[in-house]
């Protein structure tokens, strides 16, 4: 039998060849598209941790700033907890002038030795010295004194109020900065005027509530009592975590930083003697050729301890101080009577009433001036008994590994490919296949034809990006991170740059993302570094 | 049988499949040159981001004129990425033409656009009390734009006009606009890469010690700037009656040490002489286990 010459064959064989190459180029097409898509939101999510991280270092330079500023004001409360000290030893030195010749005159070893003249001398001087101190010191019932003394001690206790005011800053700022963070607004604007609406933040959190995901991984890095939620612990124990902390170890670094920078000798010895007193004693003397003044040298300083402690390193916030120490003498006819003096202003918190601005010695009738009310300092709850203002430190990490708790801001962003088709996307089965089954074609990349994985869902791109800030001065790597110094900085950095590659895992925990899970895994453990 | 029958078969196939492959190949290279256009606008951000923002005199006064420099029609990142890019190669900092030409391919007109962003530095804002010093700007948002047509590539082709049997063009005549970010829309490219710049950090010279003996330094300018000082009553009651006081609490003090004087300063007088005015202290980590490379970690 002869069969008939079998036409059209090359026709076949070319419309299968057509068909072939139509979807090389329709994947050519399709893949240069996916590529390009990845590039973006690779770029997306690089410009947002980058910008997570600015912002990051916004807030800890801004931090950092109010933080030195406090400083500076602290050291200007020391200067009015100087002067009044001063003041009051001013006050003190003519006391001393007064009870010194009345000492002379009337009290042994001396009186015997001098003639009836020169103990009336003696009288007229302490007499002179205290109708000085009368109208000049202490003034019509006291008034002048007593208004100008209160109006220190109400200024000193106002600086602690401007140092409190920077502190309500910081912590409006830092919730503010939190609130960034949890939310990914950042990120979200960022993505959104990309213009792309297809691209979204993984796992987008509530405003409200834990977050999870890339922004509780940031947030873990930021707030070092982000592990260990509930009420913050102000019993000075190390926090678990490293970031921004409210410590009794960066109270400390505040304090010594005010305590360092109190730049002037009036601060931190006082040799100065009060000199409209002492000028004025001296013309007093000047008037008895019998009395001979000799206003000795004199100290002092003002720190903040609970005790007077004359400057040393202080242990304590619970009070501020001023004080000052020296001596005066008074001679006649080889006799002297030498009189310590002092002056001290101590300030407690709001609820300890033991405040104090005294002199000595005292004369019957010094003001008194209701200290607990014009030389106290603020309310102090929750950190009493203190009265220095807590604000928010940094707390680093003892661990290079853990680039010493430096913050890392990480962002998650994913690409929902169902949401766009396009011309090129073409999905059909092939009827004609040897084994019965019918191939399948499936360009639009929505979910895996393959031995191994079959049917897993690749519809939603993603990528992964780590900024993070950091402290840095010029040449002075060594130099350690902290909440003092303007000189936090920016940058990327590879997921792991703490060592903590496991946060893939936490930024892409959905289902939708664990092939890409899968595949970081298998680059880190083929050794792959650097990876972001 | 008819012959010739098998070279009319190759002859009508060879038309579909040259022009598939044409097309093929076109659209490879138009991929190939539409990211180089998205590198461009990327080389832009990052070259913002590696730029100064702000500088910062001794008085503390704050300026953004490097910002300005940033976003300016001549210096700025977006003409910078413009002239790198123009030819669609941002390897090397010299541009061979404004057109490149690739085998079926022509890319021009490439054009990075930069413009200041005040909703995303708006985010975050500095607090009142800074907001003079560390100013919110710094916000940016880049575009990128560029034509990309075929060639070598015959447009028309046995059109039905010319008793052929095609009703369309292979190919686009007009030049087709390439975005940065996502595609056109009605010609425009309206996707942008945005980003946050200034970080408000103090940068080189700015951050160099300053002790109570040093009179003048940006940094110890910046925090003076936004002392309002204490007041003048404890002044005002010394004058009355000790003497003229030698401070006040208006008097601005400042101390900066860094760790090349172990965050030291001295201010003698009674008590402790030294005392740590760098940040880091006591609770914190001892600085000199602290390696000087990158980030503080170790040096490779």
């Amino acid at each position: 039998m002869r069969h008939p010459r079998p036409r059209g064959q090359n026709m076949v064989l070319l419309a299968l060849t057509m068909l072939f190459l139509a979807l090389m180029v329709t994947m050519t097409i399709g893949l240069g598209l996916r590529i390009r898509q990845k590039h973006e939101l690779q770029n997306l999510a690089d410009a947002a941790a980058y910008s997570n991280a600015v912002m990051t270092a916004r807030a800890f330079n801004n931090m950092a700033a109010i933080n030195r500023l406090e400083v500076s004001y602290w050291v200007a409360q020391s200067a009015d907890q100087s002067l009044i000290s001063w003041t009051g030893y001013a006050h003190a030195m003519a006391n001393a002038a007064n009870n010194a010749a009345l000492g002379l005159a009337r009290l042994p070893p001396c009186n015997p030795r001098l003639t009836p003249a020169k103990k009336r001398e003696l009288g007229k001087f302490a007499s002179d010295v205290r109708s000085y101190i009368m109208a000049d010191l202490r003034g019509p019932r006291g008034a002048p004194w007593i208004d100008a003394d209160r109006a220190a001690g109400k200024e000193s206790l106002g600086i602690q109020g401007q140092i409190g005011g920077l502190r309500e800053e910081l912590y409006a700022l830092r919730g503010t900065f939190y609130d960034r963070v949890r939310s990914q607004q950042l990120t979200q604007q960022i993505v959104a005027l990309s213009q792309q609406s297809d691209v979204s933040v993984v796992d987008s959190p509530p405003a409200l509530g834990r977050p999870t995901g890339a922004a509780g991984v940031s947030m873990r890095e930021v707030d070092c009592d982000f592990s260990e939620p509930g009420p913050v612990r102000l019993d000075g124990a190390d926090p678990s975590g490293s970031g921004l902390c409210l410590r009794a170890t960066w109270s400390t670094n505040m304090l010594s930083a005010a305590m360092g920078t109190r730049g002037h000798d009036f601060l931190t010895s006082r040799p100065q003697l009060p000199s409209k007193v002492a000028q004025r004693l001296t013309e007093i003397a000047a008037r008895y050729p019998v009395v001979s003044l000799v206003i000795g040298g004199k100290a002092g300083s003002a720190y903040w301890d609970l005790g007077m402690n004359h400057g040393a390193m202080p242990s304590s916030s619970a009070r501020a101080w001023g004080d000052d120490h020296g001596s005066l003498t008074v001679s006649a006819a080889g006799c002297s009577q030498n009189m310590a003096v002092s002056a001290l202003v101590m300030s407690t918190d709001l609820v300890d009433r033991s405040d104090k601005h005294d002199w000595s010695p005292h004369l019957a009738g010094d003001v008194e001036n209701q200290e607990d009310l014009f030389h106290t300092m603020g309310d102090c709850t929750p950190y009493c008994p203190s009265v220095w203002v807590q604000t928010v430190g940094f707390q680093p990490k003892d661990s290079e590994g853990d680039v010493w708790g430096q913050p890392k801001s990480l962002v998650a962003l994913q690409r929902d490919l169902t949401m766009k088709t396009f011309p090129w996307e073409l999905h059909f089965s092939f009827p004609f296949s040897a084994t019965g089954q019918a191939g399948e074609w499936d360009g639009r990349g929505r979910k895996l034809h393959t031995r191994v994985g079959n049917g897993t869902t690749i519809s939603q791109q993603a990528a992964l990006a780590t900024g993070i800030a950091y402290y840095h001065r010029r040449d002075h790597w060594d130099e350690f991170p902290n909440l003092l110094n303007p000189f936090w900085r920016a940058t990327l950095a590879p997921i792991d740059v703490d060592d903590r590659l496991q946060d893939v895992g936490t930024a892409l925990a959905g289902d939708e993302h664990r092939w890409q899970r899968d595949a970081f895994r298998a680059l880190s453990n083929a050794g792959y570094q650097g990876l972001h | 049988m008819r012959r010739g029958q098998a070279t009319l078969e190759l002859a009508l196939g060879s038309i579909i499949f040259v022009g598939v492959l044409l097309i093929g190949i076109h659209m490879a290279e138009f991929a190939q040159l539409s990211l180089k256009v998205q590198d461009a606008q990327t080389f832009a951000v990052w070259e913002a981001s590696g730029r100064r923002v702000q500088t910062r005199e001794l008085t503390g006064a704050t300026s953004l004129s490097p910002f300005r420099r940033t976003l300016d029609s001549t210096t700025g990142v977006g003409p910078a990425a413009t002239r790198r890019f123009a030819d669609f190669n941002g390897l090397d900092g010299t541009s061979n033409g404004n057109v490149i030409s690739r085998a079926l391919t022509e890319g021009s007109g490439v054009e990075v656009k930069c413009e200041e962003d005040r909703s995303l530095s708006r985010l975050f804002p500095a607090t009142s009390t800074a907001g003079n010093v560390l100013r919110e700007e710094g916000g940016l948002r880049c575009t990128a734009t560029a034509l990309v047509k075929a060639i070598n590539v015959p447009r028309r082709f046995l059109q039905k006009d010319t008793g052929g049997f095609f009703r369309e063009s292979i190919v686009r005549q007009a030049p087709i606009p390439v975005c940065g970010m996502g595609l056109p829309v009605n010609g425009h490219c309206r996707g942008a890469l945005a980003i946050l710049t200034n970080d408000w950090g103090l940068a080189n010279e700015e951050t160099e010690e300053c002790k109570l003996a040093c009179a003048a330094s940006p940094y110890r300018g910046l925090v003076k700037s936004m002392f309002g000082g204490g007041g003048g009553a404890g002044a005002q009651f010394a004058a009355s009656f000790a003497g003229a006081p030698p401070v006040t609490a208006d008097s601005y003090f400042f101390s900066y040490s860094g760790v090349e004087s172990s965050m030291l300063d001295y201010v003698g007088g009674e008590g402790t002489p030294n005392f740590i005015t760098g940040g880091a202290g006591a609770g914190m980590v001892p600085r000199m286990t602290h390696p000087k490379c990158f980030l503080g970690k170790n040096c490779p």
